[in-house]
């Protein structure tokens, strides 16, 4: 028996749900209105005041939008999918009691969180380039996502797995996840913040995804942004598949 | 096919089981009662390995519930209570998906084989949420019973349902038993354990108050029903 056999069927479901939910018209609404109203607030309304030194306010703008929207989806879908199924519908059990390896789990779950990460990315990258923005021609920002969607997915996991219901997990969206889409360098660069501020964001993953989200091509800074969100994978995945092993009802 | 040593549980200060020794023999169907908190289901995740004695082993098929979890899985078939379906999904899609995690071969068939075993041929591509009490009830049973089992633990399976579906799912659960399959049913319901255990075990306070055959349990504790014995020794009466 592989390591990975019942990865394909955790996925495989996952995405028959996802359908489900995109097939509903509220879904799309749903995923793109914080990001669209961050856009044209941000963008179209304040950032017309604004002169970046490489740019437009849009260009820097659009990318950040699209990393937080893969985290905050990516990290959501899998921490309260994970709550509901553990406290409402009571699936999760299902799954822990199949002969299932963690990291056959973990796998299936994280790909799954990956894919939601980034149909919300698509979509606001979608609307940006309505609005205007133009991506740079690179794998730079595919790879960005990924990682980033993986290493939130993976998080979501361990958050959904080790609370003890949705109010604690959301704790977690509110002090960490909402936080650093607003100090990690979504809406603007962190040398406008007091060093005391910037020196601690700069161990948070969202601000390597956006700083390597920026990036036109394949710089040393991209490559060590990369090399950071990674990291954070392989231990947040660690983690992840941890918490499998270890749960107990 | 099942043995209990001495298992203990508790949940902070509140001892769900104290000690508890029990020898199940493959092919059987063993019947727990006892009053709500008595312990009958965290016995049931003791054995589905979703929870960890504190103190005694139980063993599956030989192999221990906490070294060789794994192993034990693979002999065990779970019904809980809740209907744990996906509820967007239809009764065929959780089957598959349930035959996925098992890794069984020929699994459309497999499945469609058990939709037609449970009835549910005319309902098997309709989402669950929109199906009955009791085919939901019945699908749960037949997912268990998918990757074939040698062990069916089913925890209160028949809890809420009405008279008429509770008698059909006697019989679904009479047929499993009678094909060789081990099931251990815990139930508030003492005519359930009667029609379908031929032993029966009265847990009180974490405690194994009484075992045997309905017929002892009567003689031994005066019945004149087994209702009776239940309702003394879940009370804290003895003989």
């Amino acid at each position: 028996m592989s390591l990975l056999d019942g990865a394909g069927p955790i996925f495989r479901r996952e995405m028959l749900l996802f359908r489900i939910k995109l097939a509903r018209p509220t879904f799309v609404l749903s995923t793109m209105v914080t990001p669209l109203f961050y856009m044209v607030v941000f963008g179209l309304g304040l950032g017309r005041q604004v002169r970046m030194a490489d740019g437009s306010y849009l260009s820097f703008l659009v990318p950040g939008l699209m990393g937080m929207a893969a985290m905050h989806n990516a990290f959501a879908w899998v921490a309260s999918g994970i709550n509901i199924a553990r406290f409402y519908h009571r699936t999760w059990q299902v799954v822990m009691l199949a002969p299932l390896s963690p990291v056959a789990v973990t796998a299936g779950t994280v790909a799954a969180g990956m894919v939601r990460g980034l149909v919300a990315a698509l979509l606001v990258g979608v609307a940006g380039a309505v609005a205007g923005w133009r991506p740079s021609p690179t794998l730079v920002l595919p790879a960005t996502l990924l990682l980033e969607t993986a290493l939130f997915a993976a998080f979501g996991m361990v958050v959904g797995i080790k609370t003890k219901g949705a109010e604690e997990s959301s704790t977690y969206t509110n002090f960490l996840i909402t936080p650093m889409g607003f100090f990690c360098g979504t809406f603007f660069p962190l040398s406008n913040l007091p060093p005391w501020l910037a020196a601690p964001m700069h161990l948070l993953p969202l601000t390597h995804a956006n700083i390597a989200l920026r990036e036109s091509g394949l710089s040393l800074l991209a490559l060590t942004s990369l090399a950071v969100l990674a990291l954070f994978t392989v231990l947040l995945c660690g983690w992840a598949c941890h918490a499998v092993a270890g749960y107990r009802e | 096919m099942i043995e209990i040593v001495a298992a203990t549980k508790s949940y902070g200060a509140a001892k769900a089981l104290c000690g508890v020794d029990l020898t199940i023999g493959a092919g059987e169907a063993f019947g727990l009662l006892g009053p709500n908190g008595a312990g009958k289901s965290t016995l049931v995740r003791l054995l589905a390995t979703l929870s960890r004695p504190d103190g005694g082993h139980l063993r599956v098929g030989g192999h221990d519930t906490v070294r060789a979890a794994s192993r034990v899985k693979r002999l065990l078939g779970v019904v809980f209570q809740e209907n744990n379906l996906d509820r967007d999904l239809s009764a065929r899609q959780n089957l598959l998906f349930h035959a996925g995690l098992y890794g069984l071969g020929r699994a459309a068939d497999r499945v469609a084989a058990m939709i037609g075993r449970l009835g549910l041929s005319g309902a098997a591509d309709r989402p669950v949420g929109q199906l009955s009490g009791g085919q939901r009830r019945r699908l749960v049973i037949g997912r268990a019973l998918l990757p074939e089992p040698r062990v069916l633990l089913l925890d209160e399976p028949t809890t809420g349902l009405d008279p008429a579906v509770r008698r059909e799912l006697w019989d679904l659960i009479r047929h499993i038993r009678d094909g060789g399959c081990t099931i251990v049913l815990t139930t508030h319901y003492v005519e359930e354990a009667e029609a379908l255990c031929g032993r029966i075990g009265i847990i009180r306070q974490g405690r194994m108050a009484a075992l045997g055959t309905p017929d002892e349990l009567v003689a031994r504790f005066g019945g004149p029903r087994l209702e009776d014995v239940v309702v003394r020794l879940g009370a804290g009466g003895g003989a």
